[in-house]
C-alpha cells in the first residue's frame, strides 16, 4: 500500500506528527509496536508534561507553543485527565494521568480524517532510498511506500534502518533512565507535599542501615491525584548502561522491578503511611531519555539553548531549561541566560541525506546537551506538529514554508 | 566543632555548586535552591552530604521545604541541630 506520510513511533511526537499531517490533508499512517498510543507519557508512567511553559518568575504559567502542544494539554485538563499546571522553581509542569494521555490520543486520533493508527507494529526495514518500508505485525510483514516519513520513535530506529547518520553518547554521559511505578493505599498523611521531605530521612536511613540499596536514592514520589495512589521514580545509576542493547534493557527492566519491590516492602513496613500501601502498577516499560541523535540538516546547539537563540526557519520554541541527568543523583537543570527560549530551526527536523526524512522528539538533530531540553513532552508535541505539516507540504508541493509552520506550532 | 553561621553558609554554597546541583555564577548563601532544580531526590543526596561533612543528624520535625529553601537557611539549621546535639 501506499500513504503520503508515515509516522514511525506512536508516542506524544508521532501523535502531534500524525494529527497535523492528516489535518493538512496528507494521508498519514501512524505506526505504534505497542497496543497504546503515548509513549513514555503512558507506557513508560511518566506523569507530568514538562516544556509546555515558559521560563519566567512571576506568577502566572505562560504557554510556551500555542499550537497542538497546548490543544492537547488542554483536552486533558477538561477531561479531569491532568492537574495543574504546577509551578516547581521558574518553571511549571503539567501533572497527567497516564491512562488519560492514552485515552486522549485515542479519541484524537480516531476521528482525525485521513489519519489511520496501526498499533502492535514495528518498522523492520526501510529501503536506502526511501521508497519503500516493511512494517512487522505480530509475524505478518507489510510492505508501504510512503511519500514521505517521519521518525517519532525516540531511538531514531527508522533512520538507522535507512542508514542515516546519528550520535549517540557514551554510555557513561548518556542520561540515566528512569524506572517508575504506582504504588495505592497511602494514607492521607503521607500525601502532602512536605511529607516527601520526610520521606527522604527515611530513605537515606534505610540505605544506611542496609534496609535498601543505595539505588534506591535515585528515588523520588508524587500523588497521582486518585485516593491513596502516588507515583514512585526511580532514576537508575545504570552502569555501563546501552539503550539499544537486548541484554542491557532486559537487566534494567528487571533491575527496577526488584527495586521496585524492595522499596515497596520497606515503605510498608518501616515508614508511617505507608502500612496499607501496595504496588498498583508497573509501567509496561523502562523510561528511556536519550539514545541515537539523527543527523539533520542543522544541528541544534548547547550554546543555542544557552542564549535562546532565534533562527529564520524557527518552527517551535523550547521552553524546558536543559535538564542534565548524567548521573541518578537529581537533576542539574541549566538555564538559558535570559527568559528567552531557543527556536528550533526546521532544518534540526529534516535529515542531512535525504529531504524527505523528518524527525521530531528526542532524536532529532541536537547536541548532547540540547537533546537535555529538547527532549521533554511539550516540546515533543511541538515539533511532531512541526513535522508534520512540515512533511503534508512537502507531500503536496515539494516545498516546506517554516513561517506558515512557525504559525501554526507557536 | 561546627563553623559559624556565615561560614557554613559559604561551605555549602561550595558542596552544593560542586556536588549537587548546577549552580549559576552569581550562586549565594540566599540563592533559591527550589529555582535552581532542588527536588526530593536531590534532597536525599544533600542529606547524606551533609550528615556526613558535619556529623550531625537532621530530624524529622526539621525537614520543611523553608529549611531548604537557601543555603543560609540550611546553615542555621544544621548549627542548631550541632548544638543541640
Amino acid at each position: 500500500m501506499s500513504c503520503d506520510v508515515l509516522v514511525v513511533g506512536g508516542g506524544s511526537a508521532g501523535i502531534a506528527a500524525a494529527v497535523a499531517a492528516a489535518r493538512a490533508g496528507a494521508e498519514t499512517l501512524l505506526v505504534e509496536q505497542s497496543g497504546m498510543l503515548g509513549g513514555t507519557a503512558t507506557a513508560s508512567l511518566i506523569h507530568s508534561i514538562c516544556g509546555l511553559y515558559r521560563i519566567h518568575s512571576g506568577a502566572e504559567a505562560i504557554p510556551g507553543n500555542r499550537g497542538f502542544a497546548l490543544e492537547f494539554a488542554e483536552n486533558l485538563l477538561s477531561s479531569g485527565g491532568a492537574r495543574g499546571p504546577l509551578r516547581m522553581g521558574r518553571v511549571d509542569v503539567l501533572l497527567t494521568d497516564p491512562s488519560a494521555v492514552a485515552r486522549l490520543a485515542d479519541e484524537i486520533t480516531t476521528r482525525t480524517p485521513h489519519l489511520r493508527v496501526w498499533l502492535h507494529s514495528q518498522v523492520i526495514q526501510v529501503s536506502p532510498d526511501l521508497a519503500e518500508v516493511v512494517i512487522f505485525t505480530r509475524g505478518r510483514l507489510h510492505s508501504v511506500q510512503p511519500r514521505a516519513l517521519i521518525d517519532t520513535t525516540g531511538d531514531g530506529t527508522a533512520g538507522a534502518l535507512a542508514g542515516l547518520s546519528f550520535e549517540q553518547e557514551t554510555s557513561d554521559r548518556l542520561q540515566r533512565p528512569a524506572y517508575i511505578y504506582g504504588l495505592h493505599g497511602v494514607g492521607p498523611e503521607a500525601l502532602v507535599e512536605d511529607y516527601r521531605l520526610k520521606l527522604s530521612r527515611h530513605l537515606v536511613d534505610g540505605v544506611r542501615s542496609g534496609l535498601l540499596p543505595e539505588t534506591a536514592l535515585g528515588a523520588s514520589f508524587r500523588e497521582s491525584g486518585d485516593p491513596g495512589g502516588m507515583f514512585v521514580s526511580i532514576d537508575l545509576p545504570a552502569k555501563d548502561f546501552d539503550p539499544l542493547d537486548p541484554t542491557s534493557l532486559t537487566a534494567l527492566e528487571i533491575e527496577g522491578r526488584a527495586l521496585a519491590s524492595r522499596l515497596s516492602s520497606f515503605l510498608k513496613n518501616k515508614v508511617p503511611g505507608f502500612e496499607a500501601s501496595f504496588t498498583s502498577r508497573h509501567p509496561a516499560r523502562i523510561g528511556i531519555r536519550e539514545s541515537r541523535r539523527l543527523q539533520g540538516q542543522y544541528r541544534l546547539e548547547t550554546s543555542d539553548v544557552e542564549n535562546g537563540l532565534a533562527f529564520p526557519d524557527g518552527i517551535a520554541v523550547a521552553t524546558w531549561p536543559m535538564e542534565l541527568r548524567e548521573k541518578a543523583t537529581g537533576p542539574k537543570l541549566r538555564y538559558p541566560v535570559g527568559e528567552q527560549p531557543v527556536e528550533i530551526p526546521l532544518r534540526s527536523l529534516r535529515a542531512a541525506a535525504h529531504d524527505s526524512f523528518f524527525m521530531a522528539g528526542r532524536c532529532l538533530s541536537c547536541s548532547h546537551e540540547a537533546q537535555a531540553s529538547i527532549r521533554v513532552i511539550g516540546t515533543c508535541l511541538a515539533t511532531g506538529q512541526a513535522a508534520g505539516l512540515a512533511a503534508a507540504q512537502w507531500v503536496a508541493t515539494g516545498l516546506c514554508d517554516p513561517a506558515n509552520i512557525r504559525s501554526q506550532v507557536v | 566543632m561546627t563553623p559559624d553561621i556565615p561560614i557554613l553558609a559559604e561551605e555549602l554554597v561550595v558542596l552544593i555548586r560542586e556536588r549537587l546541583l548546577e549552580t549559576p555564577p552569581a550562586f549565594h548563601p540566599e540563592s533559591d535552591l527550589y529555582e535552581l532544580g532542588l527536588d526530593s531526590m536531590a534532597i536525599m543526596q544533600l542529606l547524606l552530604l551533609i550528615e556526613e561533612k558535619y556529623g550531625v543528624l537532621l530530624p524529622d520535625a526539621d525537614l520543611t521545604k523553608e529549611n531548604f529553601h537557601t543555603p543560609l537557611a540550611l546553615a542555621h539549621l544544621i548549627h542548631r541541630c550541632s548544638v543541640s546535639t
